[in-house]
């Protein structure tokens, strides 16, 4: 047989006859037909084995800056992007400051809005926050924290942002320092924060310190120099408080150009999205939104709804469920909690003061509750949630001070706890919800030298209560409503709180009572609830433990979620304090 | 070849590989300017190689698929002309014998450095914590590349371009296939 071979294998694995150009017929020819033999050997089999280079495809880009060198290339505009050529305003240097520590490595990650490849990458691919700082010669008062660098990183890239950490974990620094990266890197050149008044020279202080650079402008003064101000600052920080901004909401709303950042502080005033500190605020033309709060859920879920109004319009919707609410705002929101961050800040100790009325105020309780119950329920279809938040506030009153007589079992019990807190050293900061009880109190406290901070001091002379609170070592004691003082102040050197009446609401709690335990807390904080038993605060208190579970349920995917959706009182509960029935009269939703 | 010179900025190339057991090998390309800012990168599909490469190659795969195969076509891909090009991978090195491109492997100053065989020296160069090292095939000299990167190393840690290499490919990754993990997901974001 004549198989068909390769030509190489032909000659090195036949016999060679010695007639090299004889053919198979030839070599027939020449043989006798009874010899004839084919003297071919079989071929074996052979196996190919593929060898080709794996297939591989490569994906990536040049960018901006790498593209500078090659084509000249426009930034794309829109969202923030990294800096290309960063080129710092002014000095950077801060007196006694230092430079970030390099060991920790802080990295920029795009949001979730951010879709194209290069644009995740081109944030992915910066160097760590720590050597952007380094290497941009930019000092600070003292080394942030992780967690606080973990939020400059999380606010930098994104137009829409809420830092909600736990009060007292430096939400003002960390947008403070955030915005400067930004305008280091031009990204923002016109910034607006508004606050709350009573914490507008916080922010100047705070601006100071971390961002001294930036030229601060306080939109303060007559109604002409304010709309002047609106008008022409077109560089640096413009800083407004709420109320200023209401009166120029139409100078804000109209102004040259959007502003490139505006920060809220304490954004829960905008929780209401009717309210007309909502419409102001979310009518000011902005390219950036950042909303900070401690308790970005007060009363409800719908309080978000408010906020997010201003952060990012649309994203939520009213009457939304809480496990929507939590999909929808995750990659908006970040917030921290003290005992997951800051397992080194002193313990905060609660201690339950359970008083007994004294008989005095025993006798115009029961008075009170048994007339105010009969008036109610004769009352019928006419009765509303006034109507029964009247009585629960005149019995709160009667559970702090007898009206007759002035006597007080809380009133006591505080005169004996002070005694130690004073021969101690340590100051404390006492919270009411009413004036009248913090003036009433001040006479029996008068031997401690007590100051007060509420909404009959003048703002102008509130910084200077807390100044002398701060530097006198005779001063022990701070009488502080809940209104004027739960909020934004740094009150870190205060060892003692006194809860002399509980609010509607726990956040609120949770509010003055960080502030005195935050960043900055030499030691422990001993918290002293006052709750009178057998009373209406008694009553309420038991309600709100149940449903400060709330909170958690939007921003810990792991808690379970109140069907209600409320955390203050609703009114079926505030009727309830006294088994009477919710008539079903057109009224507020919810008391708190 | 590396392409002509088509700028003046002065950027380093850092190259390395994320080795998942399921896909292969991942290639990562970074190109650094000397302040440490991103100007280019490149990433590769995952290269698995097959077993009969794995039983044909035997000791040899691992320069062969990270620096001929992943290596040589990243950087390849390249538009800006680095002074070099740095890897924390020492198969990578094997690159040098395609490449112009100065290449070196970056290693602690902790880790003991290979025993020299044969006459040819292999180049080494310290710089902080760090070692750079090359083999004899490359021939960069130390003096003059330590010069060329002294701004480089004032501003970055020469180990951190890796971490951002790897997340980048992660990044990748997880957007061609989003049913993966999310592996990057901001760990303290509510």
């Amino acid at each position: 047989m004549n198989t068909p071979q390769p030509p190489s294998l032909k000659q090195s694995s036949r016999y060679e006859p010695s007639v090299l150009s004889s053919t198979n017929e030839e070599l027939q020819l020449m043989l006798p037909a009874e010899l004839s033999f084919d003297w071919q050997l079989e071929m074996p089999a052979a196996v190919t084995v593929p060898l080709d280079s794996p297939a591989i495809k490569i994906v990536g880009c040049v960018f901006p800056e790498g593209a500078a060198g090659l084509d000249p290339i426009l930034p794309p505009t829109g969202l923030a992007k990294p800096a290309t050529l960063p080129k710092p305003l002014v000095s950077s240097k801060v007196p006694g400051g230092i430079t970030i520590d390099l060991k920790t490595c802080t990295r920029v990650r795009p949001p979730q809005d951010i879709v194209k490849l290069e644009d995740r990458l081109l944030y992915l691919l910066q160097p760590p926050l720590e050597r952007v700082f380094a290497n941009q010669s930019m000092e600070f008062p003292f080394q942030p924290f992780p967690y606080q660098l973990d939020g400059i990183a999380f606010l930098y890239p994104r137009n829409e942002a809420v830092i909600a950490d736990e009060m007292g974990l430096g939400k003002t620094m960390q947008a403070i320092v955030a915005m400067r990266l930004l305008a280091h890197q031009g990204h923002v050149r016109r910034m607006l924060i508004v606050c709350p008044k009573p914490l507008v020279t916080n922010w100047q202080r705070e601006i100071a310190m971390w961002a001294p650079e930036l030229p601060v402008t306080t939109v303060e003064g007559k109604q002409s120099r304010r709309q002047w101000l609106w008008e022409n600052v077109q560089s640096g920080v413009l800083l407004s408080n709420y109320e200023s901004l209401i009166r120029d909401r139409e100078s804000a709303a109209s102004a040259p150009a959007p502003f490139d950042l505006m920060i809220i502080d304490e954004s829960q005033r905008i929780k209401n999205r009717l309210s007309t500190t909502n419409q102001a605020i979310c009518s000011i033309p902005r390219r950036r939104s950042w909303a900070l709060t401690g308790t970005p859920i007060e009363n409800s879920v719908e309080d978000l709804v408010g906020i997010f109004q201003f952060v990012s319009p649309g994203c939520l919707q009213p009457q939304m469920k809480v496990s929507a609410i939590r999909r929808s705002v995750k990659d908006y929101v970040v917030r921290r909690t003290k005992d997951k961050v800051l397992t080194e800040l002193p313990p905060k100790l609660f201690r339950d003061a359970d008083l007994i009325l004294l008989p005095e105020q025993q006798q115009a309780y029961q008075l009170a509750e048994e007339q105010g119950i009969v008036r109610l329920s004769e009352m019928k279809k006419d009765l509303t949630i006034q109507h029964v938040f009247e009585l629960v506030l005149r019995l709160k009153q009667i559970c702090n001070f007898d009206p007759a007589t002035g006597a007080s079992a809380k009133a006591d019990r505080m005169e004996a706890d002070l005694e130690e807190c004073a021969a101690s050293g340590r100051k404390a900061i006492v919270f009411s919800q009413w004036v009248a009880s913090i003036e009433k109190l001040r006479g029996r406290l008068e031997r401690f030298n007590p100051l007060e901070y509420h909404g009959k001091i003048p703002s102008k002379h509130r910084d200077g209560v807390l100044e002398e609170f701060r530097n006198d070592p005779d001063r022990h004691v701070l009488l502080m409503s809940y209104g004027a003082g739960s909020v934004g102040l740094n009150l870190q050197f205060a060892g003692y709180v006194f809860l002399f009446d509980r609010w509607w609401n726990p956040a609120v709690e949770d509010q003055a009572i960080n502030r005195a335990h935050r960043i900055g807390a030499s030691g422990p904080v001993t918290v002293t609830r006052f709750l009178c038993s057998g009373t209406i605060e008694e009553r309420i208190n038991s309600v709100l433990e149940e449903k400060r579970e709330l909170f958690n349920s939007v921003f810990d995917p792991e808690a379970p979620t109140s069907p209600s959706g409320k955390i203050g009182l609703s009114r079926e509960e505030i009727f309830g304090l006294f088994q009477l029935k919710f008539p079903g009269q057109e009224v507020s939703n919810e008391a708190a | 070849m590396p392409p002509e010179p088509a700028n003046s900025l002065p950027a380093f190339g850092f190259l390395t590989v994320l080795e998942d057991p399921l896909h292969g090998f991942f290639g990562g390309y970074l190109v650094l300017s000397d302040l440490g800012r991103p100007l280019e990168f490149h990433c590769s599909t995952p290269v698995l190689p097959n077993e009969a490469q794995k039983i044909l190659y035997g000791a040899t795969l691992r320069p062969y698929v990270l620096g001929e195969i992943i290596g040589q076509t990243l950087v390849a891909k390249g538009k800006l002309s680095v002074q070099a090009v740095v890897t924390d991978i020492e198969e990578m090195l094997s690159l040098a014998l395609f490449r112009d491109e100065k290449m070196a492997c970056l290693a602690s100053n902790e880790t003991a450095p290979a025993q020299q065989t044969g006459e040819l020296s292999s180049p080494e160069l310290r710089l902080g914590n760090y070692r750079l090292f090359g083999t004899s095939t490359c021939t960069w000299q130390p003096e003059q590349l330590g010069a060329a990167m002294a701004t480089l190393c004032a501003h970055v840690d020469l180990a951190e371009p890796f971490q951002r290499i790897r997340e980048a490919i992660r990044e990748a990754q997880r957007i061609a296939e989003p049913q993966a993990d999310d592996l990057h997901e901001h760990s303290s974001a509510a």
